[in-house]
């Protein structure tokens, strides 16, 4: 190709020469690349072949017709013309060993003897080997060809050992080594060379019209190993040495790679390597025997991998590794082992999500042959939709408090969603300017309905809850775009909560709502507290309190509480009343000791008591914390796959949530697959109360559900709200019994 | 009914006896509350509930109730502004519920206070009726927890909570500590002194009424005069006296009955009854329901009588032909308890008036005295055997106390009795010329 390249001009001067009519001016005043005026040679050597070879036919063809004279200038035009190019293709050569024997042989015709022999010593240093066919030429034309051809054409004559070694003539390789070859008479350099072998070289003389010999017999020098590698491109080394690398294949779509030639191994024990980047490298002995040759075949070199576990997946979770959703090559989710994800080695961002349980995201590092074991923790997203408006400074602070204050945030997994919120609030029609304006003419708290910016809102909603996999998503707005002064934080759950936003705003230099956020997240969730298990009463009778029940099978009753005893103290402290008790025992870990005094008929006597448990429901009724904050906490708390909360007073919190929203479907739907305990009095009696509160507004068959409902709270004399010893179920659904009856 | 034209008693009392302290705003008195209000910007909710709540004080109580629906219907609940009307209506619907016998309609009231509408300074007041409720049921144990929630409702909830409601749930709290347990007299009641107060003194007591925080009013036709004594003992009223007999007190007002002069009201002038044309002479004593009806007992009919809210005739009362009723008493769930000395009976009325049952069935020598307490007790005060006999709402002896009661003290000549809000009995013995208080 390098010839190509230089030779460029010249074929351009050529093909203007000789293709006349054709149509060249196309490349006129351009100026060409290396790349193009290679390949504008090329194509100018396909036009000078296809016009020659138009000539040649035209020539031919005057031949036929008698018109030698006319001919004749023609295959000088052909003759010269093929002469003047230095690398001729197969094709042009053979047109010009025809075009000179043509002409030779109207030389010949001619009586142009010399000539003619001119261009048949052409034609034999040409092609050697040539003979002309005796049925087609004169016989004195042939008679004259052998002559000339006796005279500067000997043969030579191989033995070289072995076959398959590489044998060259001054330099030309030979494809296949002819037992005897026509060459023209001169000196010759014949060197073969193999693999193993010791190189041989022998210069020889070939004499016309005579046969010359030639043998070389390579003497082994070492052996050999032959190896290609799947996939190309690997070191090979040979006792710590590199030997060699494994080269791909041009074409083709094999990953394979052409065979790599080892010499110089002795005979004995070697260490082989193959090595490539990502790979898996291969070291192993290789035992030489003997000065032979050894080939491995294809090696396959194993990309270097190693394993992704992760535990908590439940079923249906989508894992997601550095984008990709990807389904695990071992175990399934929703099992208690880990599932597995053979990967190459790299470091790999791991997501999983799943509709109910949540989202996690973490990053993983695969080592070769290693092990990366991640706890999923799947939890209820809480998405961060950016900072908006605002300085740099102003907007750096805002994420460093997210951070802070969110990222540590229990039972919620920060997604950082800066870049798509940004997105979808531009898309929503939420811009900045609007959401400000907004937050000036508006108090805080839930966004009005009415308000302009509800219907963006809503969009917003539709579409992040189908994008992130987030329960809660978080948008600040920065009060200036110059130097920011106050924060609006805007929180708005996924569907199905409402789709209207919650807003507070903050100075800077405070929280930034951030707090009220976290604790409406936090506060509104049940937990546990103490239980007693005795209803203590205040009476100007005693100076203590006085108890008036003990509950079946409670704390009190295990401790011998009797109905009647008037407390004096607990652990030493005087009590003065049943407040006092409250504040005493309300505070008491579950199942700690406590030592109560009583008195009595009997007299005084001192007991120990075990403080119970008791699931502690947050009181929804109490509206402490913005309904999307406790719509989103409930909700998430039941999503999370591991909460410490039993599921049926999330459940009943929801439904109680829902009531004070007033859907009272919703708040039946939750509350018609609760599972309460029905031995304690915080249990069934309550959701029987609040299932008989959500359908009392339904149709008749509904408040003849509901009346059942209320019935059977009012059957269960312990039942209570709140916790073990909460306010009593029973007096209140007797009243709403009797409310529906008398309606 | 007619006005008689007889004087009406100091104006003064009229803030003691007819401000019933529980339909009051949280820790103030109705009067200063709506100057008050009057004084600054109410809400237009708080304007509804003041119109509506001066109906119920007049003892307009359907217009009231009508009222307060209205407020309920009108004041949207998220409104900040409707805080806490909507639950200040709910407890005032409870309580003309209360007061009219529908029970179960103000415990639906109550609840949706607690419930339906954020805490507030009238939560306790719900509590509360609803303890009161419960009582009136007989469902002590579910009455003592919300008298107790009440309590911590005031101590634990908001700070302008009405502190006199918790002082209301102790004493039902004392009164059911005293009698709801199975216990013994000696246990029940430990002691008893004469009531002493400074510079009163009691020549021939015959009538005696305990309202429910312990203030006492004694008939003496020896001064004569009726006596008003605070719940401390700490100073005493003195009223004049008009041949009255058996006092008692209904909704925080006090009524005195006059043999020859109808009804003393306290606040409104005194009320006379008449029977086909003929004033009644005799009234012994007597009793109102919470909707406006009247029974009287008229010892020279010997009769129990039924008037309407109006003060027209409606019916007489008597089971036995013969009999001879000397006092009633009525309960919380509005029934009422006649003594009947001939047949030595207690006989019990239904809420529309109607026989219900003997409830008692005593062996009295001369019964002249009967109370029933919020627990449904009855207290029976037989004047010659100097004794009081109680007994469950069942109708079975609880105790008997006397002549010589717990504490040393010997009663002679025992004309009255009466019980408060905590369970301490009053018994008035002319010949000791003193109120005997047993705790």
């Amino acid at each position: 190709m390098n010839l190509w390249r230089s030779f460029s001009v010249l074929w351009l001067l050529a093909a203007c020469l000789i293709a006349g009519p054709l149509k060249l001016s196309a490349w006129g005043g351009e100026t060409m690349g290396v790349d193009a005026s290679l390949r504008s040679a090329e194509i100018v050597q396909e036009r000078l072949i296809d016009n020659i070879r138009i000539e040649f036919a035209r020539a031919e063809s005057m031949l036929r017709g008698g018109d030698a004279s006319m001919a004749l200038p023609l295959f000088d035009r052909i003759v010269e013309t093929l002469e003047t190019v230095e690398e001729l293709d197969e094709e042009g050569r053979l047109l010009l060993v025809r075009g000179l024997r043509q002409r030779a042989l109207l030389y010949w015709q001619q009586d142009l003897r010399q000539a003619a022999d001119t261009d048949l010593d052409q034609l034999v240093l040409l092609d050697p080997s040539i003979e002309l066919d005796p049925r087609r030429v004169p016989e004195g034309f042939l008679e004259r060809f052998r002559r000339r051809k006796a005279r500067l054409v000997g043969y030579l004559r191989f033995a070289i050992f072995p076959t398959d070694a590489h044998t060259t003539i001054n330099g030309e390789l030979l494809d296949l080594v002819p037992d005897l070859m026509s060459l023209a008479r001169g000196d010759y350099v014949i060197e073969a060379s193999r693999p193993g072998y010791a190189p041989a070289r022998e210069q020889v003389t070939v004499e016309a019209n005579r046969t010359t010999g030639v043998g070389l017999t390579l003497q082994r020098a070492s052996a050999v190993l032959r190896l290609r590698t799947r996939p190309a491109g690997a070191t090979v080394r040979l006792d710590g040495d590199v030997v060699g690398y494994t080269r791909g294949v041009p074409t083709g779509d094999s990953e394979a790679s052409l065979e790599l030639i080892v010499e110089g191994l002795l005979p004995g024990r070697h260490e082989l390597e193959i090595e490539l980047a990502g790979f898996r490298p291969i070291r192993t002995p290789l035992d030489i025997p003997d000065l032979e040759d050894y080939s491995l075949g294809e090696v396959e070199i194993a990309p270097a991998r190693g394993l992704l576990l992760i535990r908590g997946l439940p079923s249906g979770t989508e894992v997601r590794i550095n984008g990709e959703v990807s389904s695990p090559t071992d175990g399934a989710m929703g099992d208690s082992r880990p599932v597995g994800y053979d990967l190459p080695i790299g470091d790999y961002d791991v997501s999983a999500s799943h509709p109910v349980a949540g989202v996690f995201e973490t990053t993983a590092v695969i080592a070769d042959g290693g092990t990366a074991l991640v706890e999923a923790n799947l939890q209820p997203g809480l998405a961060f939709l950016g900072v908006h408006g605002g300085d740099g400074l102003g907007a750096d602070a805002v994420r460093r408090a997210v951070s802070n204050q969110l990222g540590s945030l229990p039972g919620w997994f920060l997604l950082d969603r800066e870049v798509e919120g940004t997105n979808l609030l531009h898309q929503s029609g939420l811009r900045v300017q609007r959401l400000r304006a907004v937050a000036k003419s508006t108090l805080g708290g839930l966004l009005p309905a009415d308000s302009d910016l509800a219907g963006s809102w809503a969009r917003l909603q539709r579409q992040a809850t189908n994008e992130i996999p987030a329960q809660l998503f978080v948008a600040i707005v920065l009060s200036d775009d110059g130097i920011s002064g106050r924060t609006d934080l805007w929180v708005l759950p996924a569907i199905p909560g409402t789709p209207l936003p919650w807003r507070t705003s903050a100075e800077m230099k405070d929280d930034m709502g951030l707090r009220g956020l976290v604790d409406g997240l936090t506060d509104s969730l049940p937990g546990e507290r103490s239980w007693l298990g005795a209803l203590l009463v205040d009476s100007e009778l005693a100076s203590g309190p006085i108890v008036f029940a003990v509950s079946e099978g409670s704390p009190a009753a295990n401790a011998g509480l009797r109905v009647g005893d008037e407390l004096v103290s607990v652990d030493g402290s005087p009590i003065n009343s049943a407040s006092d008790v409250e504040g005493l025992l309300g505070g008491r870990a579950p199942y700690s000791n406590v030592t109560l005094d009583l008195r009595s008929a009997a007299g005084r006597r001192s007991v120990g008591v075990i403080i119970g448990s008791s699931p502690l429901l947050s009181g929804l009724l109490l509206d402490q914390h913005p309904a999307p904050l406790v719509w989103a906490a409930l909700t998430a708390a039941l999503r999370r796959s591991s909460s410490t909360v039993p599921r049926w007073t999330l459940q009943v919190e929801l439904a109680s949530f829902w009531i004070r929203e007033g859907d009272n479907t919703r708040a039946r739907d939750t509350l018609q697959g609760v599972l309460a305990p029905s031995d304690q009095p915080l249990g069934q009696a309550l959701v029987d109360y609040l299932l008989g509160i959500a359908l009392a507004a339904g149709d008749e068959a509904e408040v003849e559900a509901a009346i059942k409902a209320f019935d059977r709270a009012a059957s269960q004399a312990d039942g209570r709200t709140l916790h073990n010893d909460g306010p009593l179920i029973a007096p209140r659904a007797w009243a709403r019994l009797e409310g529906l009856r008398l309606r | 009914m007619r006005p008689t034209g007889q004087t009406l008693f100091v104006l003064a009392m009229l803030a003691c006896f007819s401000a019933e302290m529980l339909l009051a705003r949280p820790n103030e008195g109705a009067l200063s509350w709506t100057q008050e209000a009057e004084s600054r910007n109410p809400s237009s909710a708080e304007v509804l509930f003041l119109r509506v709540d001066k109906l119920l004080s007049l003892g307009l109580l359907s217009e009231a109730q009508e009222g307060f629906a209205r407020l309920l219907a009108q004041v949207p609940p998220d409104a900040a502004e409707s805080q806490p009307w909507r639950a200040a209506a709910r407890v005032r619907l409870g309580q003309v519920a209360y007061r009219e016998g529908r029970f179960p309609d103000a415990a639906l009231h109550y609840v949706e206070a607690i419930e339906d509408e954020p805490p507030s300074a009238w939560s306790a007041s719900a509590w509360l009726g609803m303890a009161d409720v419960l009582l009136a049921q007989g469902k002590l144990l579910q009455a003592a927890y919300y008298l107790q929630s009440t309590i911590d409702a005031v101590k634990w909830g908001q700070p302008d909570a009405n502190p006199m409601v918790a002082t209301v749930a102790v004493r039902r709290l004392t009164l059911l500590h005293r009698l709801a347990f199975e216990r013994t007299e000696t246990e029940a009641w430990t002691t008893s002194h004469l009531v002493e107060v400074a510079g009163l003194t009691l020549e021939r007591p015959v009538g005696v009424a305990a309202a429910d925080d312990g203030r006492l009013v004694v008939v003496d036709e020896g001064a004569p005069a009726v006596f008003v004594v605070d719940a401390d003992r700490a100073y005493f009223n003195r009223l004049n006296y008009n041949n009255h007999r058996k006092p008692w007190w209904e909704g925080g007002r006090l009524y005195l009955p006059m043999q020859d002069a109808g009804v003393l009201k306290f606040g409104v002038r005194p009320l006379t009854f008449e029977v086909q044309g003929r004033e009644l002479q005799r009234i012994e004593a007597g009793a109102r329901l919470g909707g406006g009806r009247w029974y009287l007992i008229d010892t020279g009919l010997r009769r129990v009588l039924r008037f309407g809210p109006d003060g027209a005739f409606q019916e007489t009362l008597q089971p036995h032909r013969g009999g001879e009723p000397v006092d009633l008493a009525m309960d919380v769930r509005g029934r009422l308890y006649v003594l009947d000395a001939r047949s030595g009976e207690v006989i019990r009325y239904g809420e529309e008036g109607h026989y219900d049952a003997v409830a008692v069935v005593g062996a009295w020598r001369r019964p002249v005295a009967i109370e029933v307490d919020r627990l449904g007790n009855i207290y029976v005060l037989d004047r010659d055997a100097r004794t009081i006999d109680i007994y469950q709402p069942d109708g079975g002896l609880r105790a008997r106390l006397g002549p010589d009661l717990p504490g040393g003290t010997r009663l002679r000549g025992p004309r009255d009795l009466a019980v408060d809000g905590r369970g301490v009995l009053y018994v008035v013995d002319r010949d000791l010329s003193a109120v005997v208080a047993i705790r």
